[in-house]
């Protein structure tokens, strides 16, 4: 196509050099290498009254699914009204859409605190025939963190896609590209994120948050399948070791301190019954 | 190795495995399960450990104040069904918790407990005497626990879910508790030992735990017990330690008076086991270790009771063989203490009981 296009150009043919130009374009889309962070899909999730609202950006998907860890069939939503939801811990998204020749899969998380099942089933139901989920998710009050790892795997038709290329972009400019091993599994070590905001408890604070894709392309190419979700500041962010390990050594000082102290009178109650 | 049997024994080894348990539960139960079994038993380890079993009582008991009641009132929502459900279950949970096993959480399960307790052993192998708190110096304690449970664990969660206090006080005890700090360097992760340095309510939360941490660890080696003392656990637990089916027992002897050694046998110094009986022996800081029962020297006098059912009591035999392998005041002596010593002092105990 490449070739064609360059033909095209120096042949001073404008219509047929634009209408490359198009081809080169709608060839991209399912082509991840050349790819930045504004051009791909996204998906926002919020949290209201009336229940999630849904908002793609970047495609217009035909369909939406929403699983549960109560239930192993997906329920079709519709992107119009808030979506109800009728259990609580993890939620699998996923919208379904083609855009120039290229079918997209995108999905995201979304955690309730309601108590229930785990989402070790939600995980592996088979979902889509392209697929790319965390092995884990973070438990309760915990998130993914800057420069904490965590497993990531890739399936197409329910079998583990090996020696395959992830791509993995964040919403602040970075991006990377990773192999998958010979169980499909890839391992994702989140970039380094520090920042000044309050971000104590980031777990409820996700204003302190970037947004992070990982994409993969199908076999045939014709297929892309990404998951989006956030990760929050390092663990070491606004913490510090080397004080926190001096004061714990402070405290046992005073606690050597007290118990000799408290010997001492013994001592000299002893030595003046002594003397007398 | 079930030769060397005694009730001190097998606790510990209840000890260990719920340590084990509760710190690196997550890594047997599965990621997510440690999660489910929190719903069903919310009474375990802590929160902050990433491979923990479950979650201790007091986080959700935070979390509740904190987000719900706190926030509820706040934002004027409906302070219904949705509110209420959770934390109806919640006490629930805890409530058949407490009424199953009463107080033997803290003297069997609870993992800084242990560690305290280990912390002991290791202070008397180094040849560190133990220490007591005299019965008059225990007025100025036990008030602590009580201060603990109403200001740090029931007060500052509500009132940062009202908005009064900043949001690092939602959890003020998890704060300043020297178990978050400690089962988490347990499994080599040491996020919880750094001080944050985001807000200067964090950092004096997190330097406050760090001290106490530091110097709970030392205590502990001639102390026994020395942070139970003051745990809002213990203070919430003996809220509902009359209506626990696990009991301790003591009737009136004419030898109590002159004997105590339950009372240096007690890893809480407690005063009441020995000059009371009764109820009043059962007191609100009793951990339910079973030390007092093991080292009464007279059959009959302190059980350990689950509903009406007497599972351990105290035997003249038995308290002439634990002697051996360990003195009331906790020294360790170089004896070893047999199952088929236990089994007969029991059934002497009984035979002895039968023929009065």
């Amino acid at each position: 196509m490449l070739r064609w296009s360059l033909i095209a150009m120096h042949s001073k043919l404008p219509l047929l050099w634009i209408g490359l130009l198009f081809a080169n374009l709608v060839q991209a889309e399912c082509h991840l290498e050349t790819q930045t962070w504004d051009n791909l899909p996204h998906l926002m999730v919020r949290p209201s009254a009336d229940g999630l609202q849904i908002k793609p950006k970047g495609f217009k998907p035909s369909e939406a699914v929403l699983w549960d860890v109560a239930h192993e069939t997906g329920q079709s939503i519709t992107l119009d009204q808030p979506t109800r939801l009728s259990a609580g811990n993890y939620h699998w998204l996923q919208l379904m859409g083609e855009q120039r020749e290229c079918y997209i899969t995108l999905a995201t998380t979304y955690y309730d605190a309601k108590k229930d099942n785990s989402p070790r089933t939600l995980l592996t139901l088979n979902k889509t025939n392209l697929i790319i989920t965390p092995v884990d998710l973070p438990k309760e009050h915990q998130q993914f963190r800057g420069t904490e790892t965590w497993w990531f795997e890739v399936k197409q038709d329910g079998q583990p896609m090996i020696n395959q290329t992830v791509y993995y972009w964040d919403s602040v400019g970075n991006q990377a590209s990773l192999t998958s091993n010979n169980h499909g599994r890839f391992l994702l070590t989140f970039p380094t994120y520090t920042t000044e905001a309050d971000n104590t408890h980031a777990g409820h604070n996700k204003r302190d948050s970037r947004q992070f894709a990982v994409w993969i392309a199908s076999n045939t190419q014709s297929q892309i399948s990404g998951f989006e979700y956030r990760y929050t500041p390092n663990p070491d962010n606004q913490h510090n070791l080397v004080w926190g390990t001096i004061l714990a050594v402070i405290g046992m000082i005073s606690a050597i301190l007290l118990l000799v102290r408290m010997k001492k009178p013994k001592k000299r109650r002893a030595m003046t019954e002594e003397s007398k | 190795m079930w030769q060397k049997f005694s009730l001190g024994r097998f606790r510990f080894i209840v000890q260990l495995t719920m340590l084990f348990f509760m710190v690196y539960g997550g890594l047997i139960i599965g990621h997510y399960a440690a999660d489910k079994l929190t719903g069903a038993l919310p009474a375990l380890s802590c929160a902050y450990d990433k491979q923990s079993g479950a979650y201790c009582v007091l986080i959700p008991l935070q979390h509740q104040l904190h987000h719900r009641i706190g926030e509820a009132l706040v934002s004027a929502q409906q302070f219904s069904y949705t509110v209420l459900m959770p934390l109806f279950f919640t006490i629930l949970s805890f409530l058949g918790f407490y009424l199953l096993l009463g107080k033997m959480f803290c003297g069997w399960v609870c993992p800084l407990g242990t560690v305290q307790e280990l912390m002991g052993k290791l202070g008397r192998r180094l040849g560190i005497q133990p220490k007591f708190i005299a019965p008059e110096q225990l007025g100025k304690v036990r008030p602590i626990k009580w201060f603990m449970l109403l200001a740090l664990v029931l007060l500052f969660p509500l009132l940062a879910g009202l908005g009064v206090t900043p949001h690092a006080t939602g959890d003020a005890f998890c704060q300043v508790c020297p178990s978050r700090i400690l089962t988490t360097v347990m499994t080599g992760d040491w996020e919880q030992l750094a001080i944050s340095t985001s807000d200067i309510t964090s950092t004096m939360l997190g330097i406050i735990a760090n001290l106490l941490f530091g110097f709970i660890l030392l205590t502990a080696l001639t102390y026994r017990q020395p942070f139970c003392r003051g745990c809002p656990l213990l203070a919430w637990n003996s809220l509902f330690q009359k209506f626990a089916l696990m009991q301790l027992v003591k009737r009136e002897h004419a030898r109590c008076e002159k004997c105590g050694v339950c009372h240096q046998a007690c890893p809480m110094d407690i005063p009441e086991i020995w000059q009371k009986h009764g109820k009043q022996a059962y007191h609100e800081d009793c951990i339910l270790c079973g030390r007092c029962a093991e080292f009464c020297p007279d059959d009959n006098v302190i059980s350990l009771r689950f509903a009406k059912w007497s599972w351990f009591t105290s035997a003249r035999d038995y308290y002439k063989a634990r002697t051996k392998a360990e003195s009331p005041k906790s020294e360790l002596k170089n004896a070893t203490f047999t199952l088929e010593q236990m089994k007969n002092s029991l059934k002497q105990a009984r035979e002895r009981k039968d023929a009065k």
